[in-house]
């Protein structure tokens, strides 16, 4: 049995503890890349990440968890606007095809 | 490929014969795995998109909702709800197997059947509204699973899929026409030697 944990600032994650996932709140993205990275080192299978948080772990991250089950998941927040997931899903579309086949 | 110092006799011919067959067995193989894995991956990487989408329309929706609930009453009382949940959720992982690559698969399981149990509240010092971000979050949920695991699935595949690339152009570009010119140097080599041979042996038969 596997663990999913939300990892971002307080507001944006209270709401899943209901559910009766882990969460952790943190204020920086310093504060949430020693707690990824422990938690990924717990082999945890799904890690929800805030996107003001993980926007400048996200690469780090992914990198960490090539060879593990972890999966490091960017969702929004309360303020954010950036379309950060599908930014990030395109560049994997131009890693895999060279180019961007999904969106054009 | 020139200045490389092959042997012209014909054990290194067999060699890189055997090698070059070897070099377009593994280059097709590659190939069609290649092919196969972008099929996958276009496919996979539509739903995600789609997921995506959906998932991310919701949690803004249902955050909103929470800033409203949040403004409706104390945090105190918002922490003692939300902090003690009744529900857990455990989740199972499986492997999965595309074309040679294992990729995740998660099924999640809830400790209580029971739906209501994700209101880990009494109702009479909360808002309406939360129960409303809490019931909404509850249904985004399968989505964000299922967004998990296809958004891994699909990293795993980009990564492949390159590594495949790499190889058939290695193979394509470099090591095939590399047996080929070898191929082609030592044969040359060797007709010119059996030429000069025969030459030779006229020669001193004419002599004598």
């Amino acid at each position: 049995m596997h663990r999913i944990a939300v990892v971002g600032e307080k507001d944006s994650i209270y709401g899943f503890a209901a559910l009766g996932l882990e969460i952790f709140p943190v204020k920086t993205s310093k504060e949430a890349k020693l707690l990824a990275k422990k938690l990924i080192k717990e082999k945890i299978a799904i890690l929800y990440l805030t996107e003001s948080i993980i926007s400048e772990l996200y690469d780090e991250l992914i990198e960490l968890t090539a060879k593990s089950i972890t999966s490091v998941v960017p969702i929004p927040d309360l303020s954010s606007n950036s379309n950060f997931g599908l930014n990030k899903l395109r560049e994997t579309v131009i890693k895999a095809a060279g180019m961007d086949i999904l969106f054009s | 490929m020139a200045n490389i110092q092959i042997n012209p006799t014909r054990m290194e011919l067999t060699r890189l014969k055997k090698k070059r067959i070897m070099a377009l067995r593994g280059h097709k193989l590659l190939k069609d795995k290649r092919d196969e894995l972008m099929k996958q991956f276009i496919s996979l990487v539509e739903e995600n998109k789609m997921l995506r989408e959906r998932v991310e329309a919701k949690l803004k929706n249902s955050n909103q909702k929470f800033l409203l609930a949040k403004a409706e009453m104390s945090e105190e009382i918002l922490a003692v709800s939300l902090l003690a949940p009744k529900q857990s959720i455990s989740i199972d992982v499986t492997k999965h197997n595309i074309m040679g690559v294992e990729v995740p698969k998660f099924n999640y399981t809830t400790r209580t059947a029971n739906q209501n149990d994700i209101y880990s509240y009494g109702l009479a010092f909360t808002s309406p509204t939360l129960d409303d971000v809490v019931k909404s979050l509850y249904e985004i949920f399968d989505d964000m699973i299922k967004l998990a695991e296809v958004e891994k699935t699909c990293q795993i595949l980009a990564s492949e899929i390159e590594k495949t690339r790499r190889r058939v152009n290695a193979l394509e570009h470099l090591v095939i026409p590399q047996a080929e010119t070898g191929i082609k140097y030592i044969s040359m080599k060797l007709d010119e030697n059996e030429r000069s041979t025969q030459v030779r042996l006229m020669k001193t038969s004419a002599i004598r």
